[in-house]
């Protein structure tokens, strides 16, 4: 029997005594309704666990304030205890297939290594955090997933004194054959803020939104209509800064782009037949009355207008792309989907 | 080579700039460091080039043989180098001049620059003293210069202050009093015929209050640093702007080793002998089977900094024939990575850093920092923030065994009683605390940055 996937989704905007976030526990909210959607990240309910700041009253004290590490620490207990269950069942020494581990809220990150997402409780003199990826590598050295997905849409700035309470869990090495597989995704570059937006009414961070668009199918391998790694870390690269303001792509302190540690290329996604791969509306500006077509990054034709009307309107999946006239330009052009309406203008 | 391929040529104007070309399905087919050459298939590509944190593409269509050429890129540095996307021609010019100019003498052989800098801008009106806070210490941690006092100080728009004194070779710290009156510092060792340059921009910290109000300040943990071989500062020093390259290269992980840059670490060709430093720390974690090259680079480093810099020592542990050396840092070294190839190795001879070592008396206090090593004083009578963790993560691992025992089966009378204790409320008893093994304490001395004995002297103090 197939070991089962598990999910962790922790969103908290609720810091008394560090500053209150908007977008954080709709960012949770979202994941855990994607990843535990079968269409989605197909994550039993069972086996996920969502903590966000509105499932736990205000408390007096703002130290007794949740979700705090020890609500994430019984979880990865949870995970080990599974894992000798699994081997005591003949299954061997694994908690389950794939780990998926969501993170919006305050954060800090001195090294990539360091990164952590800070809890509800923490104050500047105590910052509780969780070392999200030292837990994610913890988990991944030892064999506990196959797949370990890590996803932290926090701030990466310097913060006062604090040190990363290392994983608990015992470090131990993977069976050799074992084939295992990560992806680690940021929101921000070093030492850079994560910023919020809004769409719609509704509050989420940019990397979240972002990356839910990515996973929701945006960010489909045309060829294979899987999302794979490659796919979703080009499509983070490309999009995040389509939805700031020119004063946020202005400002070097705000992160346009995540920082993405990717070193195995695996599906995250799989293609499901019948999905369609999206496509764009993309407008070609400046080719009235020219015979056009365009080529894909195979150079093979993808549309052609004899003459072309100004502007061309074409719709056209994700990936390179060429313009040729019959004068003799050619102009290239990438289709990366994402921001809000997902087109693009191409002037010819 | 079929017929249909054509040959795509990048260059990159930096040797570590990383390279990465992408087909149509966005998947990386190919890659490399500083230059890339390989024939392939006709079609469309991405050309991806990656310098620290910047990162600029280009599409290219393979319809025949193509060359593309990338110019150095702006890079964010605390340095005003004239290629830092902060850099200002104002902090470059005071640098220089600050660089030349000696305030104070407590010395001869070496010299330290000190210049703190707000970048300009509307968001960072900085009218005070950039260098306000920052003092200049000896190893016992007795003052030489309150630096913002004695300092050139220039105020307004282009806020900096630059501050240069002549010193003996030897451990030195930079110390920063922050505005709730704790104290953080940093190692700083000067070496012969060498002017170690420290540079700071301002960052905003927030003075726990109870109002979490934000004041600016020098930003100790994203200082930069160089030594310069001719002793004074040059804003178009390339290898300065490499060696910021490559400090970013080791937080985040980056792999940026070029033939280039190796023949540039084995031929010690660095008039900023830090990306000397940096390299060997790139060439240890990215290709540690080359113990050749290292052991050439390190010999460089040996020859340009001197037996007794406490980041050459700590990379000499590396080294097969350590031994040889006599295992031990000496002071405490100025970067992070350094300070745990001390601790990493300090588990099977615990004499580097024992207790009665100078650098250990810094070893409870270092924060969780990179790519420096860096510590805070001693402030108010509690625990460390070390002694914090440790009692934080010792809490979580009795928390899990008694989940764990939770979970295990039970009897019935065992289920009953539990049962029992929800209904009335009764918390579980925790489970009694394993000892530590001899991995475990391994792990905290890697994560914590703690020297064995350092830990084991903790973890008995905790215990009581």
């Amino acid at each position: 029997m197939p070991l089962a996937d598990r999910a962790l989704v922790v969103g908290i905007n609720r810091y008394p005594k560090i500053g209150e976030l908007s977008g954080a526990q709709n960012d949770a909210d979202d994941f855990y309704k994607w990843v535990t959607d079968p269409a989605g990240g197909g994550v039993d309910r069972a086996n996920a666990l969502l903590l966000r700041s509105a499932d736990f009253a205000a408390p007096p004290d703002p130290d007794d304030e949740r979700p705090d590490k020890v609500l994430v620490e019984k979880f990865f207990t949870g995970i080990d205890n599974a894992a000798n269950a699994n081997n005591l069942s003949g299954e061997g020494l694994k908690a389950g297939n794939r780990l998926w581990l969501f993170f919006s809220g305050h954060g800090f990150a001195p090294s990539l290594d360091r990164s952590a997402v800070l809890m509800a409780n923490a104050t500047n003199d105590r910052p509780h955090s969780i070392a999200a990826m030292l837990w994610a590598n913890r988990l991944y050295d030892g064999g506990w997933f196959n797949d370990v997905l890590l996803f932290q849409d926090a701030c990466r700035n310097a913060i006062g004194d604090t040190d990363l309470t290392p994983p608990f869990l015992k470090q131990r090495q993977a069976p050799a054959p074992q084939k295992r597989q990560r992806f680690y995704a940021f929101s921000a570059k070093n030492r850079q803020l994560s910023k919020e937006l809004t769409v719609g009414g509704r509050v989420n961070g940019v990397f979240t939104y972002t990356l839910l668009q990515g996973l929701r199918g945006q960010a489909r391998d045309p060829q294979t209509g899987a999302v794979t790694t490659a796919q979703l870390k080009a499509y983070l690269q490309d999009n995040m800064r389509k939805l700031l303001s020119p004063a946020d792509l202005n400002n070097i302190d705000i992160a346009k782009m995540p920082e993405v540690f990717d070193p195995d290329p695996f599906d995250i996604v799989p293609a499901r037949g019948g999905l369609a791969i999206p496509d764009f509306p993309i407008r070609i500006i400046g080719a009235a009355g020219l015979d056009v077509r365009i080529v894909d990054a195979t150079l093979r034709d993808v549309a052609t207008s004899n003459p072309a009307p100004d502007p061309w309107p074409v719709r056209l999946q994700r990936g390179f792309f060429k313009v040729i006239s019959s004068d003799g330009r050619d102009k290239l052009f990438e289709v990366t989907g994402g921001g809000i309406a997902g087109g693009l203008d191409v002037q010819f | 080579m079929s017929n249909s391929d054509n040959t795509l040529t990048v260059t990159a104007a930096d040797d570590m700039a990383e390279i990465a070309v992408m087909d149509g399905s966005l998947n990386v087919i190919a890659n490399g460091i500083g230059k890339f050459q390989q024939s392939l298939p006709q079609g469309i590509y991405k050309i991806r080039v990656r310098v620290g944190s910047t990162v600029e593409q280009k599409l290219v269509s393979l319809d025949k043989n193509v060359q593309l050429d990338f110019p150095a890129f702006k890079i964010p540095s605390p340095i005003p180098l004239d290629a830092s996307t902060v850099g200002n021609p104002v902090h470059a010019g005071a640098a220089i001049e600050a660089s030349r100019t000696v305030k104070d003498s407590f010395g001869t052989g070496a010299s330290v620059l000190v210049f703190a800098r707000e970048q300009s801008g509307e968001r960072n009106p900085q009218t005070s003293n950039p260098a306000a806070g920052l003092s200049f210490v000896n190893e016992n941690g007795q003052q030489l210069a309150d630096i913002a006092q004695r300092a050139k100080v220039r105020l307004g728009p282009d806020a900096c202050a630059g501050w240069r004194a002549d010193l003996d070779p030897g451990p030195y710290r930079l110390r920063l009093a922050r505005p709730d009156g704790s104290t953080v510092e940093r190692a700083v060792y000067a070496s012969r015929d060498n002017q170690v340059q420290i540079f700071l921009l301002q960052c905003d910290f927030t003075v726990s209050d109870g109002d979490c109000a934000t004041t600016r300040m020098a930003d100790m943990s994203g200082s930069a640093i160089s030594i310069a071989t001719h002793q004074e500062f040059s804003p178009q020093n390339e290898r300065t702007r490499l060696s910021e390259i490559a400090r970013y290269a080791l937080t985040q992980r980056r792999r940026i080793l070029s033939d280039a840059f190796l023949d540039n670490l084995l031929d010690a060709k660095f008039d900023d002998p830090m990306l000397g430093l940096l390299g060997a720390h790139l060439l240890l974690r990215d290709k540690p089977n080359e113990a050749g090259l290292f052991k050439i680079v390190s010999d460089n480093l040996v020859r340009l900094l001197g037996p007794d810099h406490p980041d050459v020592r700590a990379l000499l542990l590396a080294r097969e024939d350590s031994g040889n050396f006599g295992r031990r840092l000496g002071s405490p070294p100025m970067l992070r990575a350094s300070w745990d190839l001390g601790v990493e190795h300090s588990i099977r001879y615990p004499s580097i850093l024992s207790m009665a070592s100078p650098e250990s008396a810094i070893a409870d206090k270092i924060m969780s920092d990179a790519p420096w090593l860096i510590w805070r004083m001693p402030f108010g009578d509690g625990l460390s923030t070390a002694e914090r963790t440790i009692k934080d993560y010792l809490g979580a691992r009795i928390r899990a065994e008694t989940w764990r025992a939770q979970a295990v089966p039970r009897s019935m009378l065992g289920r009953l009683s539990a049962t029992f204790n929800d209904l009335v409320g009764r918390k579980p008893t925790a489970a009694p605390a394993t000892p530590l093994d001899a991995d475990e304490k391994a792990d905290l001395s890697r994560t914590l940055g703690l020297p064995d004995q350092v830990l084991k002297s903790m973890l008995e103090k905790l215990s009581r």
